[in-house]
C-alpha cells in the first residue's frame, strides 16, 4: 500500500534511508491487516446543530459545519491496519529503535493509504448516483472534538466489530486506526483541510496527493 | 439446575431488535430501556421465550459503571426482573455481560479497575440469574477479567464466547486454540463464540473449538455479515438459511445453539423446531499446550524454554531490576524467542527488589511484545498468583514440590487460572539421591494434582539436575528418573545447564545432557536456545555415564590439550604432599602425612606441608587450571592426610585449638553443595567445622552459636526467597553476638546484599578459607 520509495521520502535521502524504508515496509506489509466498518446516513441540522440520522453521533464544531456545507448525507468510518502492528512497533522499540520510528511512520502513511482508497471507493459509488463526495474530516480536527471519537465507535459498533477500545486520554486502539466523516452533495468538492491539518507545518503541499 | 452436556437454544439478537422497536439511534445505550421502555424489552425476552429458547439474556450487554455510572445497579436489577418475568419457568434467565469498551493496561484502564467494573456488574445480580454468560469478547485480556470477577464474586455457572473474524482471529489477535486452551480450564461450564460472522463463516471455527476443548461448546453467530444502511445495520441472510448453517453446526457435536446480531425469535423458532436432540460429539483429545493471548505451543515434541529472564548469576541483569530498566529485561525475551526459544521462564526474583511488582510489569510487559507462551518462575505463591492472574495465556507454573505446605498453595493456583504446573521431585527431606525417591516423589506430586483436578497433560516432573562434577551418578540419576515418571503418562521437564556446574566448556556437557534427556522422553528443556545447535562430544557424554576416567579426559579435551597431567600442575620438584593433594591421591597423602609425622610435629605438617598443597590447589582452581571435581578430589585427600594428624594429636593430647566455624544452609533452602565444598576445604585448614545441615531454623544457629562461641559463622543461601532467611538468621545472633563475624555465600548472594545484613561475601571455598584465616590471625 505504501512504497519504500514513497517511505523513504519522508525518512530521508540516501541509499541508508531507502534501505531502511524498504524493511520498514516489509515489516508493515507482515502485519498490516486492514479492516474497515463503513456506513452512510442523511444529515440532520436543526438549531445549528448536525446530527447522523438514527445514530447519536453529532458533529460539534464551526470547522466541520464548514465542511459539510451542501452536503445533506455523510459516509462515516472506522478504519484500522490493526493490533499486530502494534506489537510490532513496541517489539521494534526494545531491539531497534530505528526502524521502530520507520515502521510507526510507514503505518501510519498505510492506514492514511487505506483511508483514501475507501474514499475513492466510496466516490466511485455515488458518482454512479450522480453524487459527490468532499475529503474526509476525522475527529481531534479543527475543532471537532476528540472526545466525538466514542460516538463513532458506538455508532459503527467498531468495538464489537473491529475491537477498537480508547484509552484515557480518548485515543484509539490499535494505535493506527482512523475514525472520519466526508460529506455527500449534489456538487460538493472533494477538498483538503489545509487550516485545520495538524501536518501543515511540515506539509509542502504534498502530503496528501494535492 | 442447567445442564450444559443437553441440548439448549439460546435466544437471537436483542440489539438489534430493542433498536427497531424501540426506535433509538444506533450507539444508544439500550440498556437504559429497561427503566425507561421496560415492556419493548419485555416483549423481546417473551418473543425468544415462546420462539423456544431454553435460555434468555438479560438486557445487559453494555450495563456496568464506565457506560452507565450509577445507574447500573439499578438498570441490570430491572433486565433481570424482565428477563425472568419473560421466562415464567419455562427457561432460564442468563445475566449477559459484553465487554468494558474500554483498552485495559498502558494507557487505558488498570487491570484492577476493570476487574472493580466487572464485579460490580456481577455483584448488581446478587445471583439471581440462573447463569452468567460474559460475551462478544474480543481481547482475551477482558475475557478473562470477567471470567475472574464472575468466579470470585459469584457462585453461578459461567458460559464465555468470544468473537473472531474470517481468519480465525479475534481483533486482538486471539485464535479459537489459544482461546479454548487459556478459557477451558478456568472453570466455565461452556465456551463458545458468537458474534461478528454468519454461521456459514462460523462452522470451521466450531469445529476447531471443538477439537481443543473437553467442554460443552455453544455457537450463536450473526444473521450473516452486517452492512450498514442509512445508520441502520442489516444482515445478509434469512432464516432458512440461517437454519441450514446451523443444522451442519450441531451435528459437529455443538448442543447449545442460538443467535447473534440481526437474528429474530422467528430464526429462533425455525432453529428450535429442527433442532431436536443432542449430537454425540467426537471424544476429546488430550493435548499438552501452553498458551499466550495470540498463540499456542503444543508440546508433542522436545521444546524448548528459554531461561534467560532470570537474574541470578547475572550482574548485568540484576542491574536492570534494580534499576528498573525493564526494556533490557523485555529484550531478553524478544532475542530468545528469535533464536529458537518455544516458551520463555520469568524470574525476578531479586533480594532487595521488590519481585511482585517487577513480575506484574514483565508479564505485561512481554505480552507486548513477545508471542510466546511464559512460565512463571517464583518460590513465592504469592509472586505466583499475582502473574497468573495479569496473564492473558495458559501460562506453566514453575514449581509445587513434595512439601506440604507448596502443595496446599502452588496447587490450588493451577487449578483457579487454568495453569500447567512443575512437580519437582523434592520434599522435607530434600532431593532423593535415587532415582526411586525422585521418582516417589514426581508420582507423589503427580497423584496430589490430579486429586485437585488438574489435567494429566497439564503437568510436568522435574527430576533435577545436579552438578555432575560435585556428585557421580547425576546425570544418570535425572535422566533414569524421568524416564520412569514418563511412563506414568505425565510431562518432564528439566533445567539443564547445572549439569555441567563446576566444569569448563559447559556448553559440550550441556548439550550431551540435553540429548541424553531427550532421549528419555524429555517435553521441555530449560535451556540456552542456542544449545540446540550444539554436537555434543564424546568426552562429555563418557563423563555423564560415569566411565572411569572420563573427567580427566574430559577436562583435558575442554582444555585443548593432550592431557592435564599432574606433573604440569605440581611438578617432579614439588614436594610430595603437594604432588599428592594436588594429584587427588589420597592414599599417597596419607602415605606422605605418616612419613613426615617421623620427623615433625602434627602441627608442622598442617602447617608446612598441607596448608602449602591446598593453597596451591586454590591457586590453579582460581586460575581455571583445575575445576571442581579436581578441586573436591583435592580436599578429599588432603582430608585422608589430616586423619592421620587427628590420630597422632589426639594421642598425645593436643587440644583442640578452638578455631571454630559454624556452618549452615539457611532456612528454606535445601541447596547445599556449595556449603559442603566449603565445609570440605575449610577443615582442611584446622578449623573445626560445625556443619548443621541445610534448611536450618534460626534459633537452631543460635542455639550453634552459642555452643561454640567464639567462632565464625558461614550462611548460605541459593534462592532469592531465602535471601531474605539469611538476613533474618544473622540479625538474631547479632542481637545477641554482636562481633561475630558471619561469612555469606551462594548463588543469589552479592558481596552488596552481604554488606547490607551484616555479612562478608566469599565468593567460593578459597575466598572463605581466606576470610577465615584473616579472622583468626
Amino acid at each position: 500500500m505504501i512504497t519504500a520509495q514513497t517511505l523513504a521520502k519522508y525518512l530521508g535521502t540516501g541509499e541508508d534511508a531507502l534501505e531502511l524504508a524498504k524493511r520498514a515496509v516489509k515489516e508493515v506489509e507482515n502485519s498490516a491487516r486492514c479492516r474497515c466498518v463503513e456506513a452512510t446516513a442523511r444529515l440532520v441540522r436543526e438549531d445549528g446543530t448536525i446530527k447522523v440520522e438514527n445514530t447519536v453521533l453529532e458533529l460539534k464544531g464551526n470547522d466541520i459545519a464548514k465542511h459539510l456545507e451542501g452536503c445533506d448525507a455523510v459516509y462515516y468510518f472506522c478504519a484500522t491496519v490493526g493490533a499486530e502492528v502494534d506489537m510490532t512497533i513496541e517489539r521494534l522499540k526494545l531491539t531497534d529503535l530505528t526502524l521502530a520510528y520507520a515502521v510507526d511512520l510507514c503505518a501510519g502513511l498505510w492506514v492514511d493509504a487505506y483511508c483514501d482508497e475507501l474514499e475513492e471507493r466510496q466516490r466511485r459509488m455515488l458518482a454512479q448516483k450522480g453524487l459527490t463526495l468532499t475529503s474526509r474530516f476525522s475527529c481531534g480536527y479543527g475543532d471537532l472534538p476528540l472526545s466525538s471519537q466514542a460516538d463513532f465507535i458506538d455508532a459503527l459498533k467498531a468495538d464489537k466489530f473491529l475491537g477498537i477500545r480508547l484509552t484515557a486520554g480518548g485515543m484509539m486502539i490499535p494505535s493506527k486506526t482512523v475514525s472520519a466523516v466526508a460529506g455527500i452533495g449534489g456538487n460538493v468538492r472533494k477538498k483538503h483541510n489545509c487550516d485545520v491539518c495538524v501536518k501543515r507545518d511540515s506539509c509542502d503541499g504534498g502530503l496528501c496527493g494535492d | 439446575m442447567i445442564d450444559f452436556s443437553k441440548k439448549i437454544i439460546l435466544d437471537g439478537a436483542t440489539g438489534s431488535l430493542l433498536t427497531e422497536r424501540s426506535g433509538a439511534p444506533a450507539g444508544y445505550r439500550l440498556e437504559r430501556l429497561n427503566l425507561e421502555n421496560p415492556e419493548v424489552v419485555y416483549s423481546v425476552c417473551r418473543d425468544y421465550v415462546d420462539a423456544g429458547s431454553n435460555v434468555v439474556y438479560t438486557n445487559t450487554f453494555g450495563a456496568n459503571p464506565l457506560k452507565l455510572g450509577d445507574e447500573t445497579g439499578a438498570i441490570i436489577k430491572a433486565a433481570i426482573d424482565i428477563a425472568r418475568k419473560a421466562a415464567d419457568g419455562r427457561a432460564y434467565v442468563a445475566l449477559d455481560v459484553g465487554p468494558l469498551g474500554k483498552l485495559i493496561g498502558e494507557g487505558g484502564i488498570s487491570f484492577e479497575e476493570a476487574y472493580e467494573n466487572y464485579a460490580a456488574v456481577i455483584r448488581a445480580a446478587e445471583d439471581r440469574p440462573d447463569l452468567i454468560v460474559i460475551e462478544t469478547m474480543t481481547d482475551i485480556a477482558d475475557a478473562r477479567i470477567a471470567l475472574l470477577a464472575a468466579k470470585e464474586n459469584s457462585s453461578l455457572p459461567v458460559m464465555l464466547s468470544m468473537s473472531f473474524e474470517g481468519n480465525g482471529r479475534s481483533a486482538f489477535g486471539t485464535d479459537i486454540e489459544s482461546f479454548a486452551r487459556i478459557i477451558s480450564g478456568m472453570g466455565v461450564s461452556a465456551i463458545g463464540i458468537n458474534c461478528s460472522l454468519g454461521p456459514v463463516e462460523m462452522l470451521p471455527m466450531a469445529r476447531r473449538l471443538i477439537e481443543c476443548t473437553p467442554l460443552p461448546v455453544f455457537i450463536k453467530p450473526n444473521a450473516g455479515m452486517p452492512r450498514f444502511e442509512n445508520g441502520r445495520t442489516v444482515y445478509d441472510i434469512d432464516k432458512r438459511q440461517f437454519t441450514d448453517a446451523m443444522n451442519a453446526i450441531h451435528a459437529l457435536g455443538v448442543n447449545i445453539l442460538g443467535g447473534c446480531c440481526g437474528t429474530t425469535p422467528e430464526y429462533i423458532s425455525m432453529l428450535a423446531g429442527e433442532i431436536k436432540e443432542e449430537v454425540k460429539r467426537p471424544a476429546y483429545k488430550p493435548v499438552r499446550a501452553l498458551s499466550c493471548g495470540t498463540s499456542t505451543v503444543t508440546v508433542d515434541s522436545m521444546k524448548i524454554v528459554g531461561e534467560r529472564i532470570n537474574p541470578t548469576g547475572k550482574k548485568k541483569f540484576q542491574a536492570a531490576l534494580r534499576e528498573g530498566d525493564f526494556d533490557y529485561i523485555l529484550a531478553q525475551g524478544i532475542e530468545q524467542a528469535q533464536s529458537g526459544a518455544d516458551i520463555l521462564d520469568v524470574n525476578v526474583g531479586l533480594n532487595g527488589t521488590d519481585e511482585k511488582a517487577n513480575m506484574v510489569r514483565v508479564v505485561d510487559g512481554l505480552q507486548k511484545v513477545v508471542s510466546k507462551p511464559l512460565v512463571m518462575d517464583s518460590s513465592s505463591p504469592e509472586v505466583l498468583e499475582a502473574a497468573l492472574r495479569r496473564y492473558n495465556g495458559k501460562a506453566l507454573i514453575n514449581s509445587v514440590n513434595g512439601k506440604k505446605s507448596s502443595i496446599d498453595s502452588v496447587i490450588p493456583l493451577a487449578k483457579k487460572y487454568g495453569a500447567a504446573v512443575v512437580c519437582l521431585a523434592l520434599d522435607e527431606n530434600g532431593i532423593p539421591d535415587t532415582v526411586e525417591g525422585r521418582v516417589e516423589i514426581g508420582k507423589r506430586l503427580v497423584s496430589e494434582c490430579i486429586k485437585a483436578g488438574i489435567a494429566k497433560e497439564d503437568i510436568y516432573v522435574d527430576t533435577l539436575t545436579m552438578a555432575q562434577s560435585a556428585q557421580k551418578g547425576s546425570a544418570l540419576c535425572t535422566v533414569g528418573a524421568l524416564g520412569e515418571i514418563k511412563k506414568t503418562g505425565a510431562g518432564a521437564i528439566l533445567g539443564v545447564s547445572n549439569i555441567s556446574f563446576g566444569m569448563p566448556h559447559r556448553e559440550d556437557i550441556n548439550a550431551c545432557f540435553l540429548q541424553m534427556a531427550r532421549e528419555a522422553g524429555l517435553d521441555l528443556a530449560i535451556i540456552n536456545p542456542s544449545l540446540i545447535n550444539i554436537k555434543p562430544s564424546e568426552y562429555a557424554r563418557s563423563f555423564l555415564l560415569d566411565v572411569e576416567g572420563a573427567v580427566d579426559a574430559y577436562i583435558a579435551y575442554a582444555a585443548k590439550t593432550d592431557s592435564v597431567k599432574t606433573e604440569d600442575l605440581a611438578p617432579a620438584g614439588a614436594p610430595d604432599m603437594t604432588r599428592a593433594i594436588v594429584g587427588g591421591m589420597g592414599g599417597a597423602a596419607r602415605e606422605t602425612a605418616e612419613s613426615l609425622l617421623r620427623e615433625l610435629d602434627p602441627l608442622d605438617v598442617a602447617a608446612k606441608h598441607i596448608i602449602p598443597a591446598l593453597d596451591r590447589v586454590g591457586e590453579l582452581y582460581e586460575s581455571g587450571k583445575i575445576f571442581l571435581p579436581q578441586l573436591i578430589a583435592a580436599a578429599d585427600s588432603a582430608k585422608q592426610a589430616f586423619a592421620v594428624l587427628e590420630e597422632k594429636m589426639k594421642a598425645s593430647g593436643v587440644k583442640d585449638e578452638g578455631k571454630r566455624f559454624v556452618l549452615a544452609t539457611v532456612k528454606g533452602d535445601i541447596h547445599d553443595i556449595g556449603k559442603n565444598i566449603v565445609k570440605a576445604v575449610v577443615s582442611n585448614y584446622g578449623f573445626k567445622v560445625v556443619d548443621l545441615g541445610r534448611d536450618v531454623d534460626y534459633k537452631t544457629v543460635l542455639e550453634a552459636v552459642e555452643k561454640n562461641y567464639p567462632c565464625a559463622l558461614g550462611l548460605s543461601a541459593l534462592m532469592t526467597t531465602t535471601a531474605q532467611n539469611m538476613a533474618e538468621t544473622i540479625s538474631l545472633v547479632k542481637e545477641k553476638y554482636p562481633d561475630i563475624p558471619v561469612l555469606v555465600g551462594g548463588a543469589v548472594i552479592t558481596p552488596e546484599y552481604a554488606t547490607s545484613i551484616g555479612g562478608i561475601y566469599c565468593k567460593d571455598a578459597n575466598a572463605t578459607v581466606k576470610a577465615l584465616k584473616e579472622i583468626f590471625a
